[in-house]
């Protein structure tokens, strides 16, 4: 074992003596804090160490902190670069407001205390005079558990807007279907075989901890296989790579599935034990008795056409690799790890069902909730409960969940400029919180035309530490603090365990180690920079001073009444109260359960959590329930409790049957019967419905890089290294178009087009063109913007299109770091998604990512960078996605069925219509 | 005491990139330069195409060349065998840069001194783990001391099969891969694009292995981080000055020696050695990036750097060239007489030391082998022969007296005829190295084709070699403008040479 620590021990934490690297061989010490917090660049939550100097009381650097449980000590590239974020010459530093046109550029500095009493009287007033739903705030990831979500329920509102539909509706709502989970949680470091639908070794949720597990379960000797039609870094570790043609993925896994089947490589016990089979042979075999057996055989009947051969044919993967994999699968007994997020289930229509026959593998192979299989977040997530629980809102907002949408995971975000140019509704005040939908989302240029609209967008508040094309539309600019400048909670199921992370602002933190009396974040934050949590506390006390709305009660202090609630209360009060294990912890160290996050930053709460489903239920629980033999289920109340097995009444998943739900009921009574079970359908961009003699591609636009995070981190660092996406296209497809590495390309979607650089290479599927999805970032104006990491553009009207023209790339500039006039990059990539009409999901509401284009070598005229994009049609195509949905009411008169969660969930009877 | 060592277990590296921005975190790195990344390949044709990450760091040489180069001791071997760094001591000559065949070293554009990777030295004497190992998401780093047989560096070097990066350069490093693919490990192998599949190229060598359309499972390099070469036109400004300067001096004491005591021989060509030779120190004092600190080399000198010893030789024949003058001029000859030994040794050591200074380039293989310092020799006189023609051809007074226009004829002659023969037989044997290979097929068919036939060859070679015979032969040497047609020739050839010389030589990837 290396005798070299990773990091400092934590008994030196207060006083750490490091030397001076920039000085080094001469031995400069340094004294710095060593302050624990949580990365807020994307949602894995790693645990890190801010390094702060005792001198100077500024951020040293940034590392893993390794008491964390999710991560370990260890980072990504993003989480380093937290300094650049805090120091970028570019952030954010005072509280803005429009000073002309919204858009128009010209801002001015503005107090906080103005900006609260305006946004807050604004509040106040909708929530008078009773319009509560003109209220939203819309989130991108949150980084956090509970905060907002509180606050929002305080103000009575069903505002909660997120960004999940487009980034991950169709994985979740195919794993809730099965589980009623909407999130897996893989146990990747003790799997036998990992099979990857997603590029977990350089993305995704949660792509510092899951790589970690990945790597340490396959270098145990663990197979890695890996869907993908691009040669992701992740295929590129993959002892199996199977570049499936998009959207025909559901082919591939049940031609694995009918190789279990056959070759009798499942879990019987396991399913026999909790899988539906009574229900789904009751409802769609009537002509079989209800048996185990017949269940096989009813299943090998579903799935026969799924031969190899069938599957290599519809797949373009080489059928001996398919048995290959399947029989690997099958051979790892009940340790199969598998994990899809975006990729296949976000790009592809019915892309849920891709997420459904995943899942099948899970369930055949007996992995559900075992060691090395795949867990439920649900068991592997801990949230506390907050200090008080405001009642649900009590109406529905239907610019959220409109009801051509009732089985939509989560809210529909991205039509939300659709929905207000069909005149169903408006907003009064609306915030954007670290979220840039006019970039990150499909068709901006809709976005960019509600937010400059002022009749539906009565005022636009963007809560933002940098820049973002959004922000440049917001009437208020509120500057937020960074991963160490905040405090939050956060958990993630990122392994077989339980954990709570604890972000801090760790120069406040440091202060008050210094004796300093400090009373909010932003007197130990630079320039004006507040945190949200003290931002929200302040704002809901200005809706209602009085406390006559009921509001404010909320947000006053748990142990001094009547009084604003602090940070160092309100998590104090978390810590005390709804932390198992942590207050005795604590104890044990002599701390109060805040004080020992503060010094740690995490909490294990519980490890090993493995097989929740198989708790027996309780005495209580059982009081007064009901057998329903048929199902072998307990009943209480006329709702399924439990399940039996074997005798023994157990607590079972999270379903309305408390089983694994290979039929979906709810699919059938909702109108889509035809999705029943999962099964096949080829998705929106089929290879056979491409025409590929007519330029005809699938383009694969939603991959991601390890080094960044869509529009959240543009800094230097990482610029470095990544900074443009050129099309990625396969050489015999270059060669037909004449097209070598470096040419201009421009790519014709639906919408419009855009003109970028080529990539030719043997690492993507012919057929296939693929761009990675965080680069081209913009900005309107020279001297406002990230400009290390955007081009300055114009836009210009052309009919009732937009053409937006680059007038340079990112350029050196003068600032106070002389980093920024090295900038050596000038190309940062092109801003496809705004060529992107929406492409909702009829179920899910995924926006199904993959776009049909046609490809061009770029003409004399066209420039690095060009884009049109036409908003007219875009909104006939968001027409024609729309008219594929079958609306509510479901049974019951239902919005929504009841059991299908909201990320804020209104009160019961809102479901009604 | 330790030997620190490092292994790198491919096998787990995902190419995420956190240890490259760790290091600069840590050693708070400015934009542009690095001491260590992740080199990526892409190979194969679909879809059997597979990408490596090669993750790439100072190898803390057990032979450190650029501790060998570095002519003030700045770098130096710890005693646990880390190749550290006294940045105070730099005078920023870029000699390591030269030297590290693993590109290792730069100059940090805050400091304008040398900088490259310690193994995070001043993390270990805290017991710490540098900060790319600590930081690296799935582990593939291990840091050790290879000489303690319970550590797991140790145990991987015994029982593992690893690689290292080039070890035929005898360097002895310490970084061992496990598993590492070939074509990324040896940059000679895999070709260049023009962009990254990340981000724009801003520094493409230009002697990079070209891709062939026809074999589109070559392996390619996807990403790789700017490599400065450290020598340029200075360089062979650096050569030209030098040249003129040492060969003058050679020539004056030689023609002198042979009798040949003319104004010519005793002011005239010294004073066009002391004046180019000063021009040269000025260019070298100039093209340092810390040019205050040039005193450093002659007062911290490490004796096992050409640089060093260029250094006292170049202030040994100013010296020689001052008295030379000074007699010269009062006509001294018994003073001359003792000068002319150490006065041509001088000068053919201040020309030649820099074949064993380019030699100590260990980086580059087409500066290797003893030719060069025979080649620079004939070189010197051409460039100075070349240089006293001009003067005799300008300077009528000076022709006066002897032989000396045909001496010199002779001598550049016969210097061009050295000259084109030692190019001849470098460009016709076959290459030892693929690195060479490279270097001297972008001379040839390359880059510096132009250059090199249009100017070192045949305009500059072989065509005043021509004139030469034909103007002996028909006795108008004597010609002033044809003797200054001749040697302005000679020395354009002489300096393309130079030119191609330094470029091509840096021009093969070496990471």
């Amino acid at each position: 074992m290396s005798e070299f620590r990773t990091h400092p021990d934590p008994s030196t934490w207060d006083d750490y003596v490091d030397f001076e690297s920039t000085s080094w061989p001469t031995k400069d010490r340094r004294h710095y804090w060593i302050i624990p917090s949580i990365c807020f660049n994307c949602e894995s939550a790693c645990g890190i160490l801010a390094y702060v100097d005792k001198e100077q009381l500024t951020v040293r650097k940034v590392e893993g902190n390794p008491v964390h449980p999710g991560s370990r000590g260890r980072t990504c590239a993003k989480g380093v670069v937290t300094p650049n974020q805090l120091e970028d010459p570019d952030r954010i530093l005072y509280p803005l407001v429009r000073d002309g046109e919204r858009g128009s550029g010209k801002w001015r500095q503005v107090s906080w205390d103005e900006a609260l009493d305006d946004i807050g009287g604004r509040i106040r007033k909708a929530i008078v005079e009773n319009r509560r739903h003109e209220i939203m705030y819309h989130v991108g990831r949150p980084g956090e558990d509970g905060y907002v979500n509180r606050v929002l329920q305080a103000w009575g509102i069903d505002g909660h807007n997120s960004h999940t539909n487009v980034c991950s509706s169709s994985a979740r709502l195919g794993h809730f279907l099965w589980t009623g989970n909407d999130r897996p949680s893989p146990d990747y470091a003790n799997a036998q075989t990992i099979l990857l639908l997603s590029s977990h070794l350089e993305t995704g949720h949660y792509f510092n901890p899951h790589a970690q597990r990945i790597i340490e379960g396959q270098s145990n000797g663990a197979a890695l296989i890996v869907i993908d039609p691009r040669l992701s870094n992740t295929s590129a570790k993959a002892d199996m790579w199977l570049p499936a043609y998009s959207g025909t993925e559901g082919a591939l896994l049940l031609a694995m599935v009918r190789v279990l089947l056959e070759e009798e490589l499942y879990d019987r016990e396991f399913v026999r034990q909790w899988v539906d089979w009574r229900t789904y042979l009751r409802a769609e075999r009537p002509d079989l008795a209800v048996t185990f057996d017949n269940f096989i055989v009813a299943l090998k009947e579903l799935y026969a056409e799924f031969t190899p051969e069938f599957a290599a044919e519809e797949t373009g993967v080489d059928a001996e690799l398919i048995v290959r994999s399947a029989r690997a699968i099958g051979r790892a007994g009940s340790r199969f790890s598998t994990h899809n997020w975006r990729s296949a289930a976000a790009g592809n229509l019915w892309g849920w069902q891709i997420t459904r026959c995943l899942y099948l593998l899970v369930v055949l192979t007996g992995s559900v909730a075992t060691k090395g299989g795949v867990n439920l977040h649900l068991s592997n997530k801990f949230v506390p409960k907050h200090p008080t629980q405001p009642p649900p809102a009590t109406y529905w907002n239907e610019l959220l969940f409109p009801r051509e949408y009732p089985l939509a995971y989560f809210e529909m975000s991205f039509l939300l400029p659709h929905f207000l140019k069909d005149n169903r509704g408006k907003i009064d005040v609306y915030f954007t919180r670290v979220y840039n939908p006019l970039w990150t989302n499909p068709d901006g240029f809709s976005w960019m035309e509600m937010l400059q609209d002022k009749e539906k967008i009565g005022l636009h508040v963007a809560l933002t530490p940098i820049w973002s094309e959004t922000a440049w539309f917001a009437d208020y600019i509120l500057p937020m603090g960074l991963g160490t400048e905040r405090h939050d909670m956060m958990s993630q199921e990122t392994h077989a365990a339980q954990w709570l992370g604890f972000r801090q602002p760790v120069l406040r933190v440091a202060r008050e180690k210094r004796g300093e009396k400090i009373n909010a974040t932003y007197e130990a934050n630079p320039g004006e920079v507040w945190e949200e949590n003290e931002f929200w506390v302040a704002l809901s006390w200005r809706i209602d001073p009085d406390g006559s709305l009921g509001i404010r009660k909320h947000f006053e202090s748990p142990y001094r009444p009547g009084e604003p609630v602090t940070q160092d209360e309100y998590y104090g009060w978390v810590f005390e109260n709804s932390v198992p294990g942590l207050p005795d912890a604590a104890a044990k160290e002599g701390l109060t359960p805040l004080a020992y996050m503060r010094k740690y930053g995490a909490f294990k709460v519980k490890d090993n959590v493995y097989k929740m489903h198989e708790q027996p239920l309780a005495a209580d629980a059982l009081a007064g329930a009901t057998v329903d033999t048929s199902e072998e289920a307990v009943v209480k109340d006329g709702k399924t409790i439990g399940v039996f097995v074997d005798g023994v009444a157990r607590a079972g998943f999270n379903t309305l049957s408390r089983r694994l739900e290979f039929y979906a009921k709810t699919l059938v009574d909702w109108g889509w019967p035809e999705h029943a079970v999962p099964r096949y359908v080829p998705g929106h961009v089929h290879w056979r419905t491409i025409k590929r003699e007519e330029g005809e591609f699938d383009l694969l636009p939603n991959f991601r890089l390890p080094t960044l995070v869509h529009t959240r981190s543009p800094v230097k660092w990482l610029y470095e290294i990544s900074h443009s996406n050129p099309l990625w296209i396969a050489t015999g497809d270059a060669r037909r178009y004449g097209i070598e590495t470096g040419d201009l390309v421009k790519v014709n979607t639906r919408i419009g087009y855009f003109v970028t650089r080529a990539w030719v290479t043997e690492g993507i599927r012919p057929g296939v063109l693929g761009m990675s999805h965080h680069l081209g970032r913009w900005r309107l104006h020279e001297d406002v913007g990230n400009r290390n990491a955007s081009a300055l553009v114009r836009i210009d009207r052309e009919g009732s299109g937009y053409k937006v023209s680059q007038i340079h790339g990112a350029q050196p500039f003068e600032s106070g770091d002389p980093d920024s006039a090295r900038i050596w990059w000038s190309e940062i990539g092109v801003h496809q998604n705004l060529t992107f009409p929406v492409q909702p999901d009829p179920v899910s509401g995924m926006h199904c990512w993959h776009q049909r284009v046609t490809l061009e070598k770029a003409g004399t005229d066209d420039k690095y960078g060009d884009i049109f994009v036409d908003t007219d049609k875009s909104h006939a195509v968001y027409r024609e996605w729309l008219a594929m949905t079958r609306p509510a009411p479901g049974p019951g008169g239902l919005r929504r069925p009841l059991w299908f969660d909201r990320p804020l969930r209104p009160a019961p009877d809102t479901y009604k219509l | 005491m330790a030997n620190y060592g490092f292994a790198i277990d491919l096998r787990k590296c995902i190419g995420c990139h956190a240890c490259t921005i760790a290091c600069k975190a840590e050693h708070q790195i400015p934009v542009g330069v690095n001491r260590c990344w992740v080199k990526t390949v892409e190979k194969g044709t679909f879809p059997n195409t597979r990408r490596f990450f090669f993750p790439v760091l100072c190898n803390q040489c057990d032979e450190a060349p650029c501790a060998r180069i570095c002519p003030t001791n700045a770098l130096f071997k710890r005693a646990d065998g880390i190749v550290d760094l006294h940045g105070d001591s730099c005078v920023g000559c870029r000699a390591c840069m030269v030297a590290c065949p693993y590109d290792q070293l730069f100059i940090d554009p805050n400091t304008h001194t040398a900088e490259k990777c310690n193994f995070c030295a001043n993390r270990v004497e805290n017991r710490l783990q540098p900060a790319c190992v600590s930081v690296c998401p799935t582990e593939c780093r291990i840091f050790g001391d290879l000489d303690d047989p319970e550590s797991e560096v140790a145990r991987i070097v015994q029982r593992e099969a690893f690689t290292v990066r080039k070890p035929e350069k005898g360097t002895i490093p310490k970084v061992f891969y496990i598993a590492a693919e070939e074509s990324a490990i040896q940059p000679e192998i895999a070709t260049r694009p023009f962009i990254y599949k990340e981000g724009q190229v801003l520094l493409r060598p230009l002697g990079s292995p070209t891709a062939d359309p026809s074999r589109p499972g070559d392996p390619r390099v996807d990403y790789d981080v700017p490599h400065v070469k450290p020598w340029g036109l200075d360089m062979a400004f650096y050569l030209l000055t030098k040249g003129i300067g040492t060969g003058a001096m050679f020539l004056s004491a030689l023609l002198w020696f042979i009798g040949v005591r003319t104004p010519l021989t005793m002011v005239v060509g010294p004073a066009i050695g002391l004046v180019f030779v000063t021009l040269t120190a000025a260019i070298l004092i100039v093209d340092l990036e810390r040019p205050e600190r040039f005193l450093f080399i002659l007062f911290r000198p490490n004796w096992r750097s050409w640089m060093v010893w260029g250094a006292y030789f170049l202030t040994a024949h100013g010296a020689i060239a001052t008295g030379w003058i000074l007699a010269g001029w009062f006509g001294l000859n018994g003073v001359l007489a003792i000068l002319a030994i150490p006065a041509m040794v001088a000068s053919v050591l201040a020309t030649s030391y820099t074949g064993f200074l380019f030699a100590q380039g260990l980086a580059r293989d087409l500066w290797q082998g003893p030719h060069a310092a025979f080649d620079l020799l004939a070189q010197a006189i051409i460039e100075g022969a070349a240089a006293m023609l001009i003067a005799l051809a300008l300077a009528p007074p000076v022709r006066a007296g002897g032989h000396a226009a045909a001496a010199l004829g002779l001598a550049l002659g016969a210097a061009l005829a050295v000259h084109l023969l030692i190019l001849a037989i470098e460009h016709l044997t076959p290459s030892p190295t693929r690195h060479h290979e490279l270097a001297a097929r972008a001379i040839s068919r390359g880059a510096f084709a132009t250059y090199f036939w249009g100017g070192a060859i045949v305009g500059g070679g072989v065509l005043p070699l021509a004139l030469l015979g034909a103007a002996s032969v028909v006795g108008t040497l004597q010609s002033p403008a044809l003797a200054v047609g001749i040697s302005l020739l000679s020395l354009l050839g002489a300096f393309a040479w130079e030119y191609v010389w330094v470029e091509a030589g840096q021009s093969v990837p070496l990471s």
